[in-house]
């Protein structure tokens, strides 16, 4: 996965949200391990009080029956026998030193001159860990770091000595060995499916939501008809497709609805035009010698030229939006129609003093309509000598790369805005300062069109020393 | 010259049919494309003008026909389709010129005269010097002189001249001069072409005499021979 992709996908909403959604995952088997743990901890400690209770009684039971002594010797024969390694006694005297106990070894802390003392004063009762080491022989013990937990009580007798009972809960460390596991395994768990679960869910969302952002792409690039897939499960990605097509539908329609009405007031009033053309030239031969009436008709077919000149262009651009058929192409070479389109301008800008410079690499031959594309490229170097000033120069170049062909021209003229760049490529628009020189704002929508009819488009770029106009379209290398 | 013309629709039929009356042509007319093919078949013609589509026959299958009866008469297909692909397709049935409705009748006028004139072998084509009154252009040696002095031409310019000259006392309109010294199909719509003819005519009069290239209003350009 590069790097940009990885941060593509931290980027992602749906990989934060699934970040969020596992780390509430973890928190909750924390938790959760943290409760049952606590619960059975106290659970074993409240048992293992009640037992020592019930030892403390049985101590007093052989203190009522045989006295000091009675108890010392039973503790004594426990300690010789044995038995109830769980269980410890040990007897202090008033003075807190420890008499008899029922362990052959006792933990320092037990020894330790202010243990019944402090003790005593927290209330007799008290819980501790102790490492198994210090309880019994370190051969019997599996493990150094083994830790037991204590529950102890101690309490003052009749004689002022003082009897201390202690149970070993091997449960509570194991418990707590137990839910240590569990919390991992969990936490592993959690990890490893909300991992996948991330994964998937990422790339369920990633993938819909793909799929209508390549879509609004395509059809920002113009591409009007492209709907977006959707599967009626009416979820909420379904509706937001469900809603972004009917946008599209009714996008589609106006934009149809526009063009269908510009078509055909051009394709309606081209007819009757074409006949009053005809008229007038009827006409001219009528007004004979009378050159103020010979000058005014000329200039009215002049200007039903310039109409019907208008309305020939908004078919032919519509033409070539609706069609998808390549009829015209052949293989067609590029450079030399550049080189034909320099040939053809050329007087023209050398009126004007400008100096056209032409760099043309080696390219492959592409398929093409090599009429429409003259015209695209001499509309193209048209505009460059018409907004250059005299004596500023033309730059042409001709690279291929990624198979693509690019023209590129720049001129030296004062450039167009950056905000204003895609308007002056749409039907009729011109910017303010070209007003009133000659042309009717469709060139450069021709110049669209032709380009789109060859899968390739148009870029203006550029600053306010002159306008780069770069024109691409693809080939094919054989 | 007698002219042929195969259109269904009468305004159109009219219309051409009256300005090529003014000019002085003959004009037959035929509403659909059977009548139209047998008039061809059976009368000699300048020049056949056919409407692409008809009904009874299509103007290409007509075309076809003629040529496959070996019937060379000139044709220019007459069509509202635009696209290029369908003037190369024209072409191919044997059409020997091809125009798009909406025309001004001016550039058909042109082009009729052009084709019209051609057939009857007109000046040129077997020749190896033009000339055009006092201006003379060999084809072989590719030079041009005026009342003896020389003219250096670029070779566009020298296409240029050349095709005025095979046309002399014709018009040729721009859009024809486009298509015949460029070798584009298309109406430049600029007055790209008035700058070359402009400049050729520099040349060409500089110094001697009258000029010889003569603008003619609303439809293109002439070189006269008188």
């Amino acid at each position: 996965m590069s790097f940009e992709t990885l941060s593509n996908l931290v980027r992602s909403t749906s990989f934060r949200i699934a970040a969020m959604f596992m780390s509430l995952f973890l928190a909750s088997v924390v938790v959760i391990s943290l409760f049952v743990y606590t619960a059975i901890e106290s659970y074993l400690r409240a048992q293992a009080s009640t037992y020592v209770d019930t030892m403390l009684a049985e101590g007093q039971g052989f203190l009522n029956e045989g006295g000091l002594g009675e108890l010392i010797a039973e503790i004594d024969e426990r300690a010789q026998r044995g038995v109830g390694a769980q269980d410890i006694y040990v007897l202090f005297d008033q003075d807190c030193a420890p008499i008899v106990k029922t362990l052959p070894r006792l933990p320092p802390d037990l020894l330790a001159e202010d243990f019944c003392a402090s003790t005593l004063a927290a209330g007799g009762r008290a819980v501790f860990d102790i490492s198994r080491a210090q309880l019994f022989d370190e051969s019997r013990s599996p493990g150094e770091a083994a830790r037991e937990s204590v529950v102890s009580r101690i309490v003052q007798i009749d004689s002022g000595a003082y009897i201390y009972a202690a149970r070993i809960v091997p449960e509570i460390y194991s418990t707590r060995q137990f839910v240590g596991r569990i919390l991992l395994g969990g936490v592993l768990l959690v990890l490893v499916l909300g991992s996948l679960g991330a994964a998937i869910l990422t790339n369920t969302i990633a993938r819909r939501l793909e799929k209508i952002n390549r879509i609004s792409l395509q059809v920002r690039q113009g591409n009007l008809g492209l709907r977006i897939a959707v599967d009626n499960s009416g979820d909420e990605f379904d509706r937001l497709a469900q809603n972004l097509n009917m946008m599209l539908d009714r996008i589609e329609y106006l934009v149809e609805g526009m063009k269908q009405v510009s078509n055909n007031v051009a394709h309606d009033l081209r007819t009757p035009l074409t006949r009053v053309q005809g008229h007038l030239e009827y006409l001219n031969q009528f007004v004979g010698d009378d050159e103020a009436a010979t000058q005014l008709v000329q200039k009215i077919i002049e200007e039903t030229d310039e109409i019907l000149a208008i309305f020939s262009a908004l078919l032919e651009i519509a033409g070539l939006e609706s069609k998808s058929a390549k009829g015209s192409f052949n293989l067609v070479d590029l450079d030399q129609i550049i080189e034909d389109v320099v040939d053809l301008y050329e007087p023209m800008a050398l009126e004007k003093h400008i100096d056209i410079s032409c760099k043309i690499d080696t390219i492959h031959p592409l398929r093409g309509d090599r009429n429409l594309l003259f015209q695209a490229l001499g509309n193209i170097v048209d505009n460059a000598i018409k907004y250059t000033p005299p004596g500023k120069p033309i730059e042409i170049r001709v690279t291929e790369d990624a198979g693509f062909t690019s023209v590129i021209v720049k001129d030296s003229g004062p450039g167009i805005p950056e905000e204003m760049r895609q308007k002056v490529l749409e039907r009729f628009y011109r910017l303010e300062l070209h007003r009133k020189s000659p042309g009717n704002g469709l060139g450069l929508s021709l110049v669209q069109a032709i380009a789109r009819y060859h899968s390739g488009e148009i870029k203006l770029s550029g600053d306010r020393s002159g306008l780069v106009f770069s024109f691409r379209i693809p080939y094919q290398a054989s | 010259m007698r002219v042929l013309v195969i259109e269904d629709d009468q305004v159109v039929a009219d219309y051409i049919g009256k300005g090529l009356r003014e000019a002085s042509h003959t004009v037959d007319h035929a509403a659909d494309g059977k009548t139209g093919l047998f008039l061809a078949m059976s009368e000699h013609y300048d020049v056949i003008i056919v409407d692409r589509m008809l009904p009874a026959m299509d103007g290409l299958k007509i075309v076809q026909s003629l040529r496959a009866a070996d019937n060379h008469a000139p044709a220019l297909i007459l069509s509202a389709l635009a696209d290029v692909g369908e003037r190369v397709t024209g072409l191919q049935a044997g059409a020997d010129d091809y125009l798009v409705k909406p025309f001004a009748f001016s550039e058909l006028l042109a082009r009729v005269e052009v084709l019209g004139r051609r057939h009857h072998g007109s000046r040129g084509f077997t020749e190896s010097v033009l000339v055009v009154a006092d201006l003379k252009l060999d084809l072989l040696s590719r030079e041009a002189e005026r009342g003896g002095r020389k003219i250096d031409l670029k070779p566009r310019e020298f296409r240029l001249l050349e095709y005025l000259m095979r046309h002399a006392d014709q018009i040729v309109t721009r859009t024809m001069l486009l298509e015949q010294v460029w070798d584009y199909y298309f109406d430049p719509r600029t007055n790209i072409i008035d700058v070359h003819i402009s400049r050729l005519r520099r040349k060409i009069d500089e110094g001697s005499g009258p000029s010889l290239i003569e603008t003619v209003r609303g439809s293109g350009y002439v070189i006269r021979d008188t």
